[in-house]
């Protein structure tokens, strides 16, 4: 109760940071664990494209394939708790995916590919970062980092 | 090159964002920002590019057409993440989360594309 009654009244610390020393704490297991499943997720992909076609194909570049992986290995080194904040992380970062494949959807074929990639990509990087503000103004607990 | 070729392309470059991505997740906070990163555009960066360049751009656009569907189904998978990993962590949740995906990014996809039609 207490503890409640405290953080009710203190500040939240909500702001992204980066901490580049954390990278110590990754290891190469993981790393290829990810590698492997993004590798199979393309490759799946790119075959349902070629069996039946480029837009059965992109439903599959959404796929979940790396969310079991990733959140098992949040839970592995961090608990369940931060799992579930990585997965809250996860459905902002899955809206902000949206915006990135409208993007694509309305500006392949009228203009150069590598610029409808940046500005898919800096699409999904400010939906992202906007779809985070709004988490934090509305569910501060969830992105408090002294809660982590 | 081989169509063998283009597929270990494809893999090698859609792992390689997905690694790349994954080490940016791990050195942000909080946990709910770095979780963004788990449905950064990784592997669709890695395939679009490649299709473009092996098939066209209108091949892409399709793509693309196809991603907004798997990307909501990415969102409803996600939600459902949320609330099943406190009750059957991480591992069972997310296996809930991905059958979650396929109803919500397959039904969606038929619906919208096959259904009716």
């Amino acid at each position: 109760m207490a503890a409640e009654r405290r953080r009710s009244t203190q500040a939240r610390d909500v702001v992204p940071s980066v901490h580049l020393g954390d990278i110590r704490g990754v290891h190469v297991r993981e790393l290829a664990t990810r590698f492997a499943l993004g590798a199979f997720v393309s490759i799946v992909a790119a075959i349902i494209s070629g069996a039946v076609g480029a837009r059965l194909g992109g439903v599959f570049l959404a796929a979940p394939a790396i969310l079991p992986a990733s959140l098992t290995i949040v839970e592995h080194k961090e608990g369940t708790r931060k799992a579930d904040r990585d997965a809250i992380g996860a459905v902002v970062g899955s809206l902000a995916l949206v915006v990135f494949a409208t993007v694509g959807e309305s500006m392949f074929t009228r203009h150069n590919p590598a610029l409808v990639l940046a500005a898919a990509l800096g699409g999904w990087i400010a939906a992202g970062l906007a779809f985070y503000a709004i988490l934090g103004l509305f569910r501060p607990d969830d992105c408090d980092k002294q809660q982590d | 090159m081989t169509d063998v070729g283009i597929l270990a392309l494809r893999a090698l470059a859609g792992g390689s964002l997905v690694a790349l991505f994954a080490l940016v997740s791990e050195v942000v906070k909080p946990k709910a920002f770095s979780g963004l990163f788990s449905a950064a555009p990784s592997v669709a960066i890695a395939g679009l590019a490649i299709t473009v360049v092996h098939e066209g751009a209108a091949e892409a656009r399709q793509g693309s057409v196809g991603m907004v569907v798997g990307a909501i189904g990415l969102a409803g998978c996600c939600v459902i993440a949320v609330g099943a990993i406190p009750r059957l962590k991480a591992f069972w949740g997310s296996l809930a989360a991905m059958a979650g995906w396929s109803a919500i990014a397959l039904g969606l996809y038929w619906s919208e594309f096959i259904g009716g039609r």
